[in-house]
């Protein structure tokens, strides 16, 4: 096995330790010092400690890691260079990408830092700008994904369709993946809009939401950049 | 306004108890309401399956008898059967069932954190089990490809239900993982967030532990068998080739090319081998709370039961092709996962010890959940005692295909988790429903079920040892290595499973019929110490605790403390209400 995919695994592993043995020794109960009184679905229900929804996307987050590690070590090991392959699989040839993916790449980059900047107005209660950078960002999300479709159509045109070879099979998988999973970020995006816009809401109320869509905004970037070299690069 | 943790909204005003029928018993949000939801699913897909296995056994044991399941229904069967039990019994009924009921209770807490993605986490595992069942019907029927699924054979035409059978097969699994990955999101955040005041996590009794640790492993390894499914799907409907290589049918070549099956075996198994842990980790945390209950003893060496299911948790992701010995797989690497397949071994050995050790000098009172309780612990050395045999390379090679690892896997999956279910529905109903169950029925049905099932799979081994190998619909008497007693043996194996199975039938009724006429069991009819026997109400309100939440001064283990008044210390009691000396750990 791969030393350096070895001490990857190590490094992780010490890292999850680490937080993990911190997390588990935590008094759940115990007070701590900032404020925050949420509002839940069914009615109130007073203040809370760590919200358990930021647990819970963390959580999340790490299952999708799995996942996608999964299907970046199924690409590696389809193209032969991944331990239990057979060498000398010739039939893996890069597909020619489509020039729209950098373009694609600046929206999703564009998205994440608009998300950003509402969850930086929400701290300094801009509740004007709060609205105008959470619309840039799923506006910015919104076009990252066309752009893949329309890349998708690019590279059917090209001549690569999704059974042209396993380069190209991969390509659509995991575009694919990485958009259902950023239309499910969408559709929390438009819930948390949905409230800012509706109701005079304090901004207190949704500060959670938009807090948690930008980490899993910036977690799809993250995994974009990894797939988008990934895919230049082979 | 400063932050108030979970432990300490009080309130019981904050969670609206639902009114209607519908939201009380149906569309409900409770997790107890929810848990025997799950239970009650889980059991009756897992007749389906048992009745599927009965009918595998009668062709079996009576090749020439039942002309109605031909070899297509006969591979049908093991799938299903294989693919019921391990994921929509085991583990929905461990972590869906189980977990829920028992996480909020045994925590100190009113409900899990995330009352309407439970709710929702059931029917979508509801719906998942109505498309698996669906496969039966559409054209082609169900799949047939063995419940591992291989490719290529899942989607060629020899196989049965090679299109639309594995198609229902992989939606339903991505189905249930979805399902899982919401229930899991839910057990472990509450288990980390919702603990009432005093509940450190070493003061957690190890069925939450067990239960803990399997939703984490769950949510790692599930989008494993999500990846090969969504991968597989692509194959067969839209012509990929993520795992078919170029293949030919009936003389005519498929389109396909250049993919790998053993891809999709890496895959299977990365998920497979802590999936089996997945069911294992649960049925250890609730048996070592049954054994310390039943034997008025605390647990040996708690500290090292909860590294012990941690280590076994981490080191289930590093076995997984000890599956793959004979796949033609790199040799090296069956070196490299022997090695680490006998290392996992110590710390379940460490935990078979540290059970027996709680049971030495115990005042064991040999009650029907005890009972199954020792009962894991025999059939659990046996089966797994076998699988050191199985997890070296050279002795797998020929055993491999064998009824010697059906003989295996039964008897840790099949025998020793099912055990534990039994132990821990008897342990548990009377706080479910404020009823006992029958006890003479209970002994009926322990003893037939332990006799019997040793009675199936101990003669199962030495019919693997011969070579008779396994997913063989019939073996023609013409085969020179398998004698007659062979085919004797398999109708003893076939009768005594008859019996194993009928005897079930004694439980359901026992189930249904102590829910009217059992006798009334109090809140805590085994004077446990865990959190769940003292909730005010039996069974449990809506809000679980009344008014207002425990605090815990203790661990879940002090039983027989010296002493002590009585022979148990519930967990909630504070120590200055403990007469003459009280223990605190």
């Amino acid at each position: 096995m791969n030393i350096w995919v070895a001490f990857g695994v190590l490094t992780i592993g010490v890292i999850i330790w680490f937080v993990l043995v911190k997390r588990l020794s935590t008094r759940s109960w115990e007070r701590h010092g900032s404020s925050v009184h949420v509002r839940h679905a069914r009615g109130d229900i007073g203040e809370v400690g760590v919200p358990p929804a930021r647990i819970a996307l963390w959580v999340f987050l790490g299952v999708i890691t799995s996942l996608f590690g999964l299907f970046i070590s199924a690409y590696f090991i389809r193209m032969g260079h991944g331990h239990g392959a057979m060498h000398g699989i010739s039939d893996w040839h890069p597909v020619s990408k489509p020039p729209i993916l950098w373009f694609n790449t600046a929206m999703l980059v564009l998205s994440s830092a608009a998300m950003q900047a509402a969850r930086h107005s929400v701290r300094l209660n801009q509740r004007g700008r709060v609205r105008g950078y959470l619309f840039a960002g799923g506006a910015f999300a919104l076009l990252f994904l066309a752009g893949q479709l329309v890349g998708w159509h690019q590279l059917r045109d090209s001549g690569y369709g999704l059974t042209s070879g396993p380069a190209s099979a991969f390509f659509y998988l995991l575009t694919g993946v990485h958009g259902l999973h950023l239309l499910g970020g969408l559709v929390v995006w438009v819930k948390t809009a949905a409230r800012m816009r509706t109701r005079a809401v304090e901004l207190i109320e949704v500060r959670l939401s938009i807090e948690l869509c930008t980490v899993y905004w910036h977690y799809l970037l993250l995994v974009w950049l990894v797939m988008f070299i990934l895919l230049l690069s082979t | 306004m400063a932050y108030a943790a979970i432990a300490d909204r009080d309130h019981a005003h904050a969670l609206h108890d639902p009114q209607s029928f519908l939201t009380k018993y149906i569309w409900s949000q409770d997790h107890k309401v929810i848990a025997i939801q799950y239970t009650i699913t889980a059991i009756a897909i897992g007749l389906v399956a048992l009745t599927l296995s009965i009918l595998m056994r009668l062709q079996l044991g009576f090749p020439h008898s039942f002309s109605l399941i031909a070899p297509q229904n006969y591979y049908q069967f093991i799938t299903l059967h294989g693919m019921i039990m391990v994921i929509y019994l085991l583990t929905a009924l461990f972590l869906g069932g189980f977990g829920n009921y028992l996480i909020p209770l045994m925590c100190g807490a009113r409900d899990m954190v995330f009352p309407y993605l439970n709710m929702v986490s059931y029917w979508v595992y509801l719906l998942a089990v109505l498309i698996l069942v669906g496969g039966f019907f559409v054209p082609g029927g169900a799949t047939g490809a063995g419940w591992t699924l291989y490719p290529p054979q899942a989607i060629l035409s020899g196989s049965p239900g090679a299109k639309w059978g594995i198609v229902c097969m992989l939606a339903s699994l991505a189905t249930f993982i979805v399902a899982f990955t919401m229930g899991g999101l839910n057990y472990v955040t509450t288990v980390l967030q919702a603990r009432c005041r005093g509940m450190t996590m070493m003061r957690m009794p190890l069925s939450v532990w067990g239960i803990f640790m399997a939703t984490v492993l769950g949510l790692l390894a599930f989008p494993a068998l999500f990846v090969s499914a969504i991968m597989m799907t692509l194959d067969c409907l839209l012509g990929t080739s993520f795992f078919m290589p170029a293949v030919s049918s009936m003389g005519q070549p498929l389109g396909y090319n250049g993919g790998s099956p053993l891809l999709f075996q890496h895959l299977f198994w990365f998920f497979g081998h802590p999936e089996v842990y997945i069911v294992a980790l649960p049925a250890f945390g609730i048996v070592s709370d049954l054994l310390s209950t039943h034997a008025r003893r605390h647990i040996f060496g708690y500290r090292m039961m909860v590294w012990a299911i941690l280590a076994i948790g981490c080191l289930s992701f590093v076995v997984w092709a000890h599956h793959m010995y004979v796949s033609g797989m790199n040799p090296y690497f069956g070196f490299f996962f022997a090695t680490t397949t006998l290392i996992i071994a110590v710390p379940t050995a460490i935990k078979v010890y540290n059970w027996v050790l709680t049971l030495w000098r115990g005042d064991i009172h040999l009650t029907v959940p005890m009972l199954f309780a020792i009962g894991f612990i025999f059939t659990f050395i046996n089966g797994g005692l076998t699988g050191l045999f199985l997890g070296n390379v050279p002795v797998d090679v020929p055993l491999s295909a064998t009824y010697f690892v059906v003989a295996h896997f039964h008897l840790v999956m099949g025998v020793s988790p099912i055990l534990v279910v039994f132990g821990a529905l008897y342990h548990w109903y009377p706080k479910m429903t404020g009823k006992m169950l029958d006890d003479t029925l209970g002994r009926i049905h322990f003893w037939i079920t332990f006799i019997g099932t040793y009675m199936i799979y101990l003669p199962m081994y030495y019919l693997g040892i011969l070579g008779l190998p396994r997913r063989y619909y019939a073996w023609d008497e013409a085969i020179q290595f398998i004698p007659p007693s062979v085919h004797t043996m398999n109708k003893w194996i076939t009768v005594s499973a008859l019996f194993v199975a009928a005897v079930q039938l004694v439980f359901l009724f026992n189930l249904v019929w102590s829910l009217f006429k059992g006798k009334p069991a109090g809140g805590n009819p085994w004077r446990a110490t865990t959190l769940e026997w003292q909730t005010p109400d039996t069974p449990p309100v809506h809000g679980n605790w009344g008014e207002r939440l425990p605090v815990v001064y203790r661990w879940a283990y002090d039983y027989s403390v010296p002493g002590a008044k009585e022979d148990f210390i519930p967990q909630n009691v504070p120590p200055d209400k403990l007469a003459p000396i009280g223990h605190a750990h």
